[in-house]
């Protein structure tokens, strides 16, 4: 049936088959545009997370605005009139920016202690930097002394200074994007994706103005920008840059690769034809279909191009086998065996990409599952242009008259066989010592997401990230949320009601007529909860800067002589505090009507030490267990939270993922092989290579992440092509003579010629990759590497040796 | 003859009243132009000076009500007399402590009463203000009638806040963690002023 296909449609009519795919690849060509790339921390989270709502909900109640942080590092001292005059500058033409609310720095903060004033003095006109009567010398031991400046305005060293600019609400995004998550509608989903698009290509040409005006002032300091939003907007850049640039890059590669090896332009062109049109029709589906590219799935073209050329290249160097072999076949004969014998490998092959694929879909994580769906629609996409438009393109050639044979000087394959062929047994005791090698480094795998280490040392985000990590007090916020017990709850005392007590019953309902009143919420009871949460939390290596209410009695305390504010100093302070110092000191720690306040932290992301799960676990533990909190009293949230939500989900999953693939793996083997035997034998060269990637990462210390999780599947789809491929072959070749050991020598010359030959091309052009800005594409490039690697050694020498040893076919 | 006899006793009635509060006010701004003397005074000690404000302030007060609001019903009532005379011993002198101090607090400014207003049979509220070089912040002082009808202040709200009430969110935290032998121990060795 397939043969007819081809035979009476395909090879019949290659022009007409060519148009109608050409006419398929340019109509999703046109909705190529409409895919968007989004690497905001929104996509890097846990769908259905708990947290994540909570999140969100604790980021409405504390008027949290999105904001950025210039690191300032002047040339003079940091208090010197050139420096503020140039620091005010700075801020004047970041306050001209439209997109800008307000800005903060050194020269907007309330001065208590510069010259120090009584009390009610300060409450009437508390001075700034820039108010005449301040005394520069105590501002800056003032600066270095205040818990809420010092850290986190300024560094200890007194050398930087944070710049926050405060962006103005995008009230529309936030509405479209609470109405998204509500209904979840379709239509309110494309109305929220059509506004993101354009909030984030104006957020990308902001990001542009404001470092027009940081370069503006380079000369009068070093200024790095920072922030969550940058983050997301140098990923993007990234992404986009590296598949440009490192696309281009890995095709020309391969293209010189491709000429290297076949030593014929056409060998070149048809592959890269097909992979272009292969990587325009997928893109242009997912275009169409909604999708969108994350960090973790922008690397699809990358992994399209290794599963379709490494069809290609087997169905290339059949045609050439079956050219030299049976030369006085027609061209016609020759494009017709060569599809028909290689479509079922490789049509399993891709099957079982696609199974290991698809299983990313368990993982939970959107990126990722979006990643499992992408790439198994991709490769179906270049499996169904492959087997179309290459016989349609070989047929319109003429039969070559060139015979270039491949085996010239050494020979890697040849090798191998000899190896098999001679050392069997040593084959499978190194692969058994390098598998048992690779698990016990396994486990020290660690389940890390540092932001910091995406980039690399020489980008200006990381020198920004670490000046804030360094300097400022952290990057990544984490927040801790006590609840106090509603007064509903609070014990009820005892009433013992009198006739004598009428009147005092009447001063009762007076006084609680007011009790719940704003200003009284500030109990000694509660404050005491914050003390020491505060002094706890602050206690903690890995915790950068900490700021809560706790900072504000602090400052309160060394503003009233060294003792603590009373209940009713801080009603009054409540009540009288001006509200542009209430937005910085109150509200974004207290939230009366929720009866709860908010610590809000930021972890050092650079430290080496830090252990994110560990470090969460140890909080909730010892708010609970040290400091007699009610564990229903207690929630973490922000970011950190949810990196780690993720991470720990990424590390269950990928545990479900691989079992899953294994399974998956075993039943199409076993549909293939229809042997229980060979069945084992290919899993047990698929294994190897995956527990050589993870050794490797746990050997070099490489953290399981977002962006290596996905590594295993690549390793699983790149083996298994190989030994499926390898054992069609080997099967058709033992058939001829039931020897072992012919027909292992006689796949390693035909197969093994393939397979060498792509998992050398696709390495190399790789290998550029390399050259990346952008960490995770680095670690994406070597992992691959190593995994082509392995499974072309795997399916090379202990593939045939297991087969030597094992004999599974019958005579 | 009968509407007339109930128009003069009304008037009566509103007169009598009238004069309650009349007097309230004109005391109260008597009183307090001689507390700002003594506090303006750079001649006397301070001690003196609390001394004599005290002699001022102290008929106007009835610190032993106030000192049972802040305890508040459940817990006063709970308490045995021993007990309730200590409180008060300890709480009086604490509260005439923390009056004292925020008064020293504001002697440069002026304090402006309006006329003060029956609230209720038993109330009279009177609002001043005190008066800075930039902003009016009331201070409302609550007076109510004893059983001797006597007028006395069981409350003073500065500039929003009720000292009762801060006192009555504070005392019931303390106590339901402490006993009330602790919590009076602490209250008379506490040396944070209000």
């Amino acid at each position: 049936m397939i043969e007819k296909f081809y035979e009476n449609g395909v090879i019949k009519y290659p022009k007409i088959t060519l148009f109608i795919l050409l006419f398929i690849v340019t109509f999703l060509a046109f909705y190529i545009p409409r895919l968007s790339v989004d690497a905001s921390a929104e996509t890097l989270l846990l769908e259905n997370d708990k947290d994540l709502m909570y999140t969100r909900e604790i980021n409405s109640r504390y008027d949290a605005p999105d904001f950025l942080v210039i690191t300032y590092t002047p040339n003079s001292p940091l208090l010197s009139d050139e420096s503020l005059k140039s620091l005010k500058s700075l801020k004047d033409d970041l306050e001209s920016l439209n997109f800008v609310d307000n800005v903060v720095s050194i020269l907007d903060v309330p001065l208590f202690k510069s010259p120090p004033k009584p009390l009610k003095e300060l409450i009437q006109n508390i001075p700034t930097l820039e108010t005449n009567t301040t005394d520069k010398t105590l501002a800056k031991a003032e600066f270095l002394s205040n818990p809420i400046y010092r850290d986190n305005l300024v560094g200890k060293d007194f050398i930087t200074t944070a710049v926050v600019i405060n962006l103005k609400e995008d009230k529309k995004f936030k509405a479209l994007l609470d109405k998204k998550n509500a209904t979840k509608k379709p239509s309110d989903i494309k109305e929220f994706k059509e506004y993101r698009e354009l909030k984030r290509a104006r957020e990308h040409l902001d990001l542009q103005e404001i470092r027009t005006v940081i370069k503006k002032h380079s000369n009068d300091a070093q200024l790095f920008l920072g922030g969550v939003d940058m983050i997301a907007d140098d990923m993007i850049t990234y992404v986009k840059s590296d598949i440009k640039t490192y696309g281009t890059i890995v095709l020309v590669i391969l293209v010189l690769m491709l000429y290297a090896v076949f030593r014929e332009l056409k060998w070149v062109f048809i592959p890269v034809v097909i992979s272009t049109a292969s990587i325009i029709a997928s893109t242009g589906l997912f275009g169409l279909l909604g999708f969108e590219v994350t960090v973790v799935s922008s690397n699809f073209i990358s992994l399209q191009l290794i599963v379709t050329i490494s069809i290609i290249i087997h169905l290339m160097v059949r045609y050439r086998e079956l050219f030299i072999t049976q030369n006085e076949l027609s061209q016609k004969e020759l494009v017709l065996q060569t599809v028909t014998s290689i479509l079922k490998p490789s049509f399993f092959a891709i099957i079982t990409t696609i199974a290991g694929f698809s299983s990313l879909i368990l993982s939970g994580i959107l990126p990722v599952i979006m990643l499992g769906w992408m790439m198994s629609i991709a490769i179906f996409v270049s499996l169904i242009i492959i087997f179309i438009s290459f016989p349609a393109i070989l047929i319109l050639m003429k039969k070559s008259d060139r015979k270039v044979y491949f085996r010239t000087g050494f020979s890697l394959t040849a090798v191998c066989s000899y190896l098999v062929e001679k050392h069997r047994n040593a084959v499978v005791f190194m692969s058994l010592f390098v598998f048992v090698l690779s698990m016990i480094y396994m486990f020290d795998i660690r389940v890390e997401n540092s932001f910091i280490n995406y980039f690399k040392k020489s980008t200006e985000i990381y020198k920004g990230m670490e000046v804030i990590d360094r300097s400022l007090g952290g990057t990544t916020p984490l927040d801790v949320i006590i609840d106090f017990p509603k007064p509903k709850d609070a014990p009820v005392q005892s009433t013992k009601k009198s006739a004598s007590n009428d009147e005092f019953d009447e001063f009762e309902d007076e006084y609680n007529a007011i009790k719940n009143q704003n200003q009284y919420w500030f109990s000694a009871d509660k404050m005491d909860v914050v003390r020491r949460v505060h002094t706890y939390l602050e206690s903690i290596p890995e915790v950068g800067k900490v700021l809560s209410l706790g900072s504000v009695l602090e400052l309160g305390r060394s503003l009233n002589d060294n003792e603590e504010l009373d209940d009713f100093a801080l009603a009054m302070l409540y009540n009288e505090l001006p509200q542009r110092f209430r937005k910085i000191v109150l509200s974004p720690y207290v939230n009366i009507e929720a009866n709860e306040v908010r610590f809000s932290m930021r972890i050092v992301d650079s430290n080496p030490t830090l252990q994110r799960d560990k470090l969460l676990k140890k909080i909730k533990y010892d708010l609970v267990h040290k400091l007699g909190l009610k564990e229903e009293n207690v929630h973490l949230s922000n970011l950190m939270v949810l990196y780690n939500n993720m991470l720990q989900s990424l590390f269950n999953s990928q545990i479900k993922t691989l079992g899953l693939m294994l399974i998956l793996l075993g039943i199409l083997f076993f549909l293939l092989f229809r042997s229980l035997k060979i069945m084992m034998i290919a899993m047990i060269v698929n294994i190897i290579p995956i527990s050589i990637i993870f050794g490797v990462m746990g050997f070099f210390d490489m953290p399981l992440d977002m962006m290596s999780i996905t590594i295993a599947s690549i390793a699983i789809g790149i083996a298994v092509d190989d030994t499926i491929h390898y054992l069609h072959r080997y099967k058709k070749e033992y058939q001829k003579d039931n020897n072992y050991v012919e027909a292992m020598k006689r796949s390693h010359q035909s197969v093994g010629y393939a397979m060498y030959y792509t998992s050398i091309t696709i390495m190399i052009g790789f290998l550029v990759l390399v050259l990346s800005e952008f960490t995770p594409t680095i670690y994406f490039g070597l992992l691959t590497v190593l995994a082509m690697f392995s499974a072309l050694m795997t399916d090379l020498l202990l593939l045939p040796a297991l087969l030597l040893i094992l004999k599974p076919y019958k005579n | 003859m009968k509407s007339f006899l109930m128009i003069l006793i009304f008037g009566m009635f509103l007169t009598l009243n009238a004069s309650v509060e009349d007097d309230i006010t004109d005391m109260m701004v008597k009183n307090s132009e001689k507390v700002t003397g003594i506090l303006k005074d750079k001649v006397m000690p301070k001690e003196e000076q609390d001394a004599e404000i005290i002699r001022l302030v102290d008929p106007l007060f009835d610190f032993n009500l106030m000192g049972k609001l802040c305890l508040g019903k459940s817990i006063y009532n709970t308490l045995t007399k021993v007990q309730k005379n200590n409180f008060h011993v300890v709480f009086n002198k604490k509260i005439k402590e923390s009056y004292i101090n925020k008064l020293h607090l504001y002697t440069d400014e002026k304090l402006e009463f309006e006329k003060a207003q029956r609230v209720k049979a038993t109330r009279i509220t009177l609002l001043s203000y005190l008066i800075t070089k930039t902003e009016k912040k009331p201070v409302l002082y609550k007076f109510y009638e004893n059983d001797e009808k006597q007028w006395l202040i069981y409350d003073v709200d500065i500039f929003g806040v009720s000292i009762v009430q801060t006192y009555r969110n504070q005392f019931s935290a303390a106590l339901k963690t402490k006993s009330f032998e602790q919590f009076l121990d602490e209250l008379d060795k506490d040396k944070t002023e209000q």
